[in-house]
């Protein structure tokens, strides 16, 4: 078997989580539905956080009571149990889209106006493809490399700001609707949830259960907190109906608070900074695919599947890229509806059917 | 693997690189100035730097104007006629002409900009009387060749004087999209720009503090500011009711004020922020709380009674800030910012959205009570 | 149809590779398969001494190709008067005086009637050879090589065992200062070429009765001696268990040096930064062997090898520990950023200035566009231009020797940079981007490590031209996700920061020095910090 899964710690599992929590939770949004009806976005985020985690915490007292140490061995290999894994995947490659269409638009949009998706795409595919064929060992440790950095770029860009955020900006607050924060919660487990089913799938790799458990919390309550701080930071910088127009309001963010500092600027140098952590979340997720597709189908090599999943993934992005209304439409209902690939397998998963007793021989 | 790897890296190379232009090959837009047109509806003037121009000085300074009928047309019109490639990267300062900014025509125009963060990361948006070309003219001279300080400049003084408003594009646009208060921009304008009337009216206040005396024919100074409802410019307020209405948005920090005492004479106070207004909203009636230090500069004894002075001083600024509200309420505009406590009311953005605002800010009584600490030649001018 | 699309997808190939952090809890692979089958062939190719001497004469003759080769002294004599034996040197390589001395001497005064044949070569060496270091063998291949290393072989008729005399006798240079790794407080000592005083070098700093030198020899038809120094029951067993095979592994017919030995043994052929750490210092090998690393000494090379590393035993200087703990901090500190900086400088600027002008500000704009007002070549080329000259002035300035290097470094800094500027060539912001880079570059300790900086830089650069920022990006994230897959004989190149080990030492910079008793935490070595 060549799955290149590795042997990794507690510490390394936690920072790849944590940067993917981070990096979905805040680029992964789509600003036309997150900020349609008023602003809750930090709220929601809070919310399908917890979600998310309730979602882990029940698949790891599952996998404790029958025994495993990953997603797949609860799916399993018989032939009709392991399609359950296949909306999970795509689950994940939607999540590794997410983030990286975000920041293809903000290049192209901002940064380099004169070029096409497909140029930046050609220099951003391959570091993606190398990531996610070097493995989950590479990739936890690159995360536990880059953590400190990221941390540190975030916090100085939520800090820098201060002078920028204004309170009133984040009313009117939609407590008058609770159904729609929730839907919006719902529709958010794409972007919360895959950091953690992600984790579940290469759970191999970790030491035990109760490393990969308690790797999934700290990642996740501290990344996802952080990205919801930094979208409340993000509806005290501009209001709803800012927000609601802009594509990639990180960014715009970024560029607002910096614009007063007379010497060098690094808002370029902090956003690119930022996109390796999404290809970092991205590689992840693609691997954590390709690994929970090579398991349950029973592929012995993960470096095909890698390599398909990344080039699945790099192509849907250019082809949503695609300016037409059916693209728009397409777009807008993989934000709000793709949860269905999450919520419809989980049961089936953590639910143990009962064996039917073999029949008689029938002859 | 490794071929894979390998052919990408080959893709790569075919496709090209991002496209770049080398560092000396721009000059760089410091301003862009928009006013009406002869000929066409838009006459878009800029103010060029370029670098490493001559040999004594470092950056050439040139002013050039262009009609088109949006802002891709006058781009590409400027960048035919200049033999350098325009780059906006470095643009600080978007002059608005009073002309287009009544009918609020410059929206239209600034669409192009709302896309573009780094065009307007940087900008700083003023008003000003026309012709855009005249005021940007007068800001060229000798004494401080880098005129990227213009942006700073406006800050400072709205910092340190109040006497001015101070916003960035952001706020700028967040004040058209949005209905929780209304744009003030810094006014400015060549030499006879002052005639102007302000609408808050009465006395007859100067734009600056003291009284400017413009000899040179060309010199742009900015004070006082523009006021819109929506995207259309409604007014004029001259730099002490600009200072008050700052005071009501919590953009006040410092400034200088004359008042005339009851005996006739004047009395010169500097004034400090002390902590953020306290304003609240209930029914159609809002309370305005402010304090203040007032430090008298000028007489060099306190003219009166300590206490009476305070309270004096107090009924004065209220009274002041009563009449700049009711100037403000009748063109419509809510430079005050009292949306932003009303928006607070709500629970859905639905019903945010289906409330007129405006229309029950016109008839909005608000209750100004102003706090004064007293010192006397405590802080020095 | 089925068949194609199972076989696109299910190529596998084991990924079996060495990992001491992961694989060691699952016990120690088997080792030594390849060793023994190396062995059975030098056996058939040499097997044992003959009983008559001039059988063995023929085949010393054969080997030694004595006709041709007039270095092999074959010096017969009788021993006691009445046996006849042969005593084989290597001329040059064996101190005549010695075998003169405590050999032949001896030889024709002892009395040896009355012994049997068979017990001669131990009476012989037990009542008569006064020589120190003696060894008795009938393994030709054993013979062969003494003889080549400067031993002198006896040979005795009617006798299969041969004995092996320490007769080693060679110039070699005295113990010298070292020239590349200065260091201010540490000692003053280099290794040599001779492999027998390296080892006491080491021996003389590290007084323990475990510390073993194993010598060894390469594979290949040339079998150069190998030293592997460790501290027995503190190195890893598996650690060293895995470089015995590597090293076994070898089979070349190149002279071996350290760093031949290193690209032998290495699992990254195609990583530009090192593997091994190379230093001519023997308490830096000393240290490192007390940590529980391994130093690998070759015969004829001036340096040795210590492995495994991590990226902090390439950032580290002889006598880091020997600062004070702030000052120490602080060096380290300014260490680092001058590696980033000679790595990451150039390429930002280019980033900017190509792609980015917005991001610099108006002074620095107009101070680089000035400068630029004549130069004729675009920036990208002035900069990868000025980066290859800086490092051919670097080249020059190592091969010649030291009065006129210095003088080359000189030429090429001043006059040629001076000159450069005003032939618009290029320009002084460049210039002193380039300077920098060079001054952080010599910031790096490891001479490997600062030939693998300047290759990232060059990548860098042409990344940055190619696409500013994004290119820097896209191949500074390739460039740390290959570095953090790749491991040094097992040990992860970022340990103990990513991995993270049980020791805390990745949270400090430089830990206080009462803290690093023990050994080093990421090899899992006896005794570590914990």
């Amino acid at each position: 078997m060549n799955l290149r899964i590795g042997a990794f710690g507690r510490q390394e599992s936690a920072a790849v989580v944590l940067i993917a929590a981070f990096f979905s939770g805040c680029f992964g949004i789509d600003s036309g539905v997150l900020y349609a009806r008023g602003n809750a976005s930090w709220i929601v985020q809070i919310i399908a956080v917890v979600q998310a985690l309730l979602l882990f915490e029940g698949t790891v007292w599952v996998l404790r009571v029958r025994g495993g140490n990953d997603l797949s061995a609860l799916i399993g290999t018989s032939r009709i149990k392991r399609f359950l894994a296949i909306p999970l995947i795509l689950a994940l490659i939607l999540a590794a889209m997410q983030p990286l269409e975000s920041f293809l638009f903000t290049i192209t949009q901002y940064v380099f106006t004169d070029s096409k998706q497909v140029t930046a795409m050609l220099y951003l595919a391959p570091c993606l493809f190398l990531l996610t064929a070097l493995g989950a060992e590479t990739l936890v440790r690159t995360a536990r490399i880059l953590l400190p950095i990221l941390l540190l770029s975030v916090a100085e860009a939520l800090l820098s700001g201060i002078g920028e955020y204004h309170l009133y900006r984040i009313h009117p607050i939609p407590f008058g609707e609770p159904l729609q924060i929730f839907t919006q919660a719902g529709s958010a487990q794409i972007r919360a949830a895959a950091p953690l089913i992600a984790l579940l799938c290469i759970g191999e790799g970790t030491q035990d259960r109760m490393a990969m458990r308690s790797a999934g919390r700290i990642g996740m309550i501290a990344g996802g907190l952080l990205a919801a701080t930094a979208l409340f930071a993000l509806s005290m910088t501009f209001t709803y109906t800012q927000l609601k127009d802009m594509p990639s309001p990180f960014y715009r963010m970024l560029v607002e608070v910096r614009a007063e500092n007379p010497t060098l600027r690094l808002d370029r140098a902090v956003l690119f900074l930022w996109l390796s952590g999404a290809i970092l979340s991205a590689a992840f997720y693609l691997y954590a695919a390709s690994v929970l597709y090579a398991k349950t189908f029973g592929v012995r090599d993960v470096r095909p599947a890698a390599l398909c999943m990344s080039g699945i993934a790099v192509t849907l992005i250019l082809v949503l890229y695609y300016d037409s209304e059916i693209t728009e439409t397409i777009r807008e209902h993989l934000y709000r509806d793709a949860w269905v690939l999450i919520a419809v397998p989980f049961p089936l998963i953590l639910l143990r059917f009962k064996r039917r007793k073999p029949c008689a021989a029938s002859s | 693997m490794r071929r894979f790897i390998l052919i990408l890296l080959f893709l790569l190379l075919l496709s090209g690189c991002m496209q770049s232009k080398n560092i000396d090959e721009y000059a760089y837009v410091l301003n862009v100035g928009v006013e009406r047109g002869t000929t066409m509806p838009y006459l878009v003037t800029v103010l060029i730097s370029v670098p490493g121009g001559t040999e004594d000085t470092k950056v050439e300074n040139t002013v050039v104007s262009a009609e088109a009928r949006s802002f891709s047309e006058a781009y590409e019109t400027l960048n035919a006629a200049y033999p350098s490639r325009l780059s906006f990267a470095r643009a600080s300062l978007l002059a608005i002409g009073e002309d287009l900014a009544k009918d609020g025509a410059q929206t239209a125009f600034l669409d192009f900009a709302f896309g573009k963060p780094d065009l307007w990361q940087n900008l700083r948006v003023v008003a000003v009387k026309p012709p855009v070309r005249d005021v940007f003219e007068g800001w060229i001279s000798d004494a401080d060749p880098s005129l990227r300080k213009i942006k700073t400049a406006v800050g400072d003084l709205s910092d340190e004087s109040g006497m001015t408003a101070d916003t960035g594009f952001g706020a700028y646009t967040e004040a058209i999209g949005d209905k929780r208060f209304d744009a003030m921009l810094a006014y400015a304008g060549a030499n006879e720009y002052r005639l102007n009337p302000d609408i808050v009216g009465g006395e007859t206040y100067p734009y600056t503090g003291g009284s400017l005396l413009v000899e040179s024919t060309l010199k742009t100074s900015t004070a006082g500011s523009a006021v819109f409802d929506g995207d259309r410019m409604v007014g004029v307020l001259d730099g002490r009711h600009t200072m008050e209405t700052l005071m009501v948005t919590d953009a006040f920090r410092k400034g200088e004020m004359h008042f005339t005492l009851p005996d006739g004479s004047t009395m010169r106070a500097a004034l400090y922020r002390m902590r953020a207004p306290r304003i609240r909203l209930k029914n159609g009636e809002a309370t305005v709380e402010l304090r203040l230090e007032a430090d008298v500069l000028e007489p060099k004894t306190l003219p009166m009674e300590r206490n009476a002075l305070k309270a004096y001083l107090e009924t004065q600024l209220e009274t002041e800030l009563a009449a700049v509200l009711k100037a403000l309420q009748r063109v419509n505009c809510d430079a005050m910012g009292f949306g932003r406590f009303r928006a607070k009311q709500f629970r859905s953005a639905a019903d945010w959205e289906a409330c007129d605002w405006k229309a029950e800010y016109r008839t909005l009584r608000v209750s100004f009570s102003v706090t004064l600490m007293l010192s006397h030649g405590m802080k020095g001018a | 149809m089925k068949h194609a699309i199972r076989t696109l997808f299910q190529f596998d190939q084991p990924y079996r590779r060495f990992e001491l952090l992961e694989t060691e809890p699952r016990g120690t692979p088997s080792f030594f398969a390849r060793r023994q089958t190396r062995r059975a062939k030098i056996k058939a190719a040499h097997g044992r001494m003959d009983q008559r001497l001039t059988a063995n004469l023929a085949w010393i003759r054969e080997r030694f190709h004595t006709d041709v080769n007039t270095d092999v002294i074959l010096r017969p004599f009788k021993l006691g008067g009445t046996v006849d034996a042969l005593a084989v040197s290597m001329n040059g390589m064996a101190d005549d005086s010695k075998i003169a001395e405590f050999i032949l001497r001896p030889a024709f005064r002892v009395a040896v009637d009355g012994v049997a044949r068979a017990k001669l070569p131990s009476y012989f060496r037990e009542h008569a050879l006064s020589m120190h270091e003696t060894e008795l063998t009938d393994r030709r291949e054993a013979v062969e090589q003494a003889i080549t290393e400067g031993r002198t072989a006896i040979l005795l008729d009617g006798v299969k065992e041969a004995i092996l005399c320490d007769t080693r006798g060679f110039v070699s240079r005295p113990v010298g200062e070292p020239q590349n790794e200065m260091t201010i407080m540490g000692p003053k000592e280099a290794f040599t070429e001779n492999i027998r005083t390296n080892v006491t070098l080491l021996r003389r700093i590290v007084k323990r009765s475990d510390f073993v030198c194993e010598f060894r020899d390469s594979g290949g038809t040339n079998r150069t001696r190998l030293a592997l120094c460790y501290l027995d029951g503190t190195v890893n067993p598996a650690l060293l268990d895995e470089v015995r095979r590597r090293l076994d592994t070898i089979s070349t017919d190149m002279r071996l040096t350290v760093g031949r030995v290193e690209q032998l043994i290495e699992d990254y052929t195609y990583l530009p930064l090192p593997q091994m750490l190379k230093t001519e210092r023997p308490d830096r090998a000393a240290s490192a062997v007390m940590d529980g690393r391994i130093a690998l000494l070759v015969e004829g090379c001036p340096q040795a090898g210590v492995l495994p590393i991590t990226i902090g035993t390439l950032m580290a200087s002889g006598e880091d520990l020997d600062m004070r703990q702030p000052v120490g901090t602080v060096v380290l500190l300014i260490r680092m950023i001058g590696a980033l900086l000679s790595t990451y400088l150039p390429a930002y600027f280019l980033a900017l200035a190509l792609h980015h002008p917005g991001q610099l500000s108006g002074e620095i704009l107009e101070t680089v566009v000035a400068s630029r007002a004549m130069v004729f070549l675009p920036l990208w080329m002035e900069m990868i231009f000025l980066l290859l000259v800086f490092q051919l002035v670097r080249e020059a300035g190592l091969r010649v020797p030291g009065s006129i290097g210095q003088a080359i470094g000189i030429i090429g800094g001043l006059l040629l940079g001076q000159a450069a500027v005003s032939a618009n060539i290029v320009s002084t912001v460049v210039l002193i981007i380039v300077a920098l880079t060079g001054l952080g570059n010599f910031a790096i300790p490891d001479y490997s490590a600062q030939v693998a900086a300047a290759y990232y830089r060059l990548l860098l650069c042409i990344a940055a031209s190619l696409a500013g920022l994004l290119g820097i990006m896209v191949t500074g994230l390739c460039a740390t996700a290959v570095m953090c897959s790749a491991k040094s004989f097992g040990v992860p190149f970022f340990a103990p920061y990513s991995p993270v080990t049980t020791h805390s030492e990745h949270l400090r910079f430089r830990t206080r020095i009462r803290n690093r008793a023990g050994t080093s935490d990421p090899l899992n070595p006896e005794g570590r910090r914990a």
